[in-house]
């Protein structure tokens, strides 16, 4: 059974969450979960980070429901927990990261039979190098829309911005990450 | 030259599609009890907080208290310091024997 089951309208849910309805909170955990680890993923590329964030949107979201106001949705608002709780983990290991970024490329050299999935890691850290550079909108917009298969109208919603803003930072962005991309491949070459 | 920039677009085209091909990592079939632990130890009860009643009511009553805590110390402080005063003059005005000094007692001595 999932929420839509229960809950006909997702106001019933709001409600049943703002009550602090065990059943409900576990419900719409099970059933947004995938959607919030894909999000986290998607902005931090660590497994084990991602699910400690996922957590953390949750604590978040249970914590704050009562501030929800029923204009938006409810998974566009959680969405939108996920994004800031990411960016900020982003923003406060900058330097932890680097340094395990660096110890797992060392751990990979060590293991031989490894090499086209280093070779493929190098081509997803190049990728990820890009899309890090970018500007907060342009990277939020893009990761959205291209990673996590997002639609322009729900990125609006959860960037609170026009779709017409949307599109324009997702153009903008592909465009920057493209060029990046050609200058590492020229620079190696 | 022409080729390899091609070339070269072709390869940025290749790697763009990898966007949303990576693995994404599988669900911790616990979080639900992780969530509802972290919940647990911030103990605050967060429901009762949220109703805007108890908001204000917990407002209104940390406000009274403030006003008569500041009130009460007030008091405390103001009689502190009127028994300390008059702690200090009756010292000086009855028992002025304690602030004699030793010289004085010499002399004293001496013209006994």
């Amino acid at each position: 059974m999932n929420t839509s089951d229960t809950y006909k309208v997702e106001n019933e849910l709001v409600v049943a969450l703002q009550r602090g309805e065990r059943e409900a909170f576990r419900l719409w955990v099970d059933e947004q979960q995938a959607m919030v680890l894909k999000t986290c993923y998607s902005f931090v590329h660590n497994k084990a980070q991602a699910q400690d964030i996922t957590q953390e949107v949750f604590v978040e979201a249970y914590l704050s429901i009562h501030k929800f106001k029923p204009k938006a949705r409810l998974s566009t608002w959680l969405y939108r927990i996920a994004v800031n709780k990411s960016l900020n983990h982003i923003r406060d290991n900058k330097k932890w990261s680097m340094i395990q970024r660096l110890e797992e490329q060392w751990l990979h050299k060590v293991d031989e039979d490894s090499i086209d999935q280093e070779v493929e890691d190098e081509r997803f850290r190049m990728l990820y190098a890009q899309i890090n550079a970018l500007g907060k909108q342009q990277k939020i917009a893009f990761t959205l829309s291209q990673i996590d298969n997002f639609s322009y109208k729900e990125i609006a919603e959860i960037m609170a911005l026009s779709v017409s803003a949307v599109e324009s930072l997702i153009f903008r962005a592909r465009r920057a990450v493209k060029k990046g991309i050609k200058q590492r491949l020229e620079e190696k070459k | 030259m022409k080729s390899h920039k091609t070339n070269i677009d072709k390869q940025a085209e290749e790697l763009l599609k990898l966007l949303g091909t990576e693995q994404v990592p599988d669900i911790n079939p616990f979080l639900f009890s992780r969530i509802e632990q972290t919940i647990a130890q911030k103990s605050v009860p967060q429901a009762l907080l949220a109703s805007p009643l108890w908001q204000s009511l917990i407002f209104a009553f940390c406000l009274i208290l403030g006003i008569y805590g500041g009130w009460f110390w007030g008091l405390t402080q103001s009689a502190v310091s009127t028994e300390t005063a008059d702690t200090y003059f009756v010292e000086n005005s009855f028992n002025d024997l304690a602030m004699e000094t030793f010289e004085y007692q010499i002399l004293e001595y001496s013209e006994k």
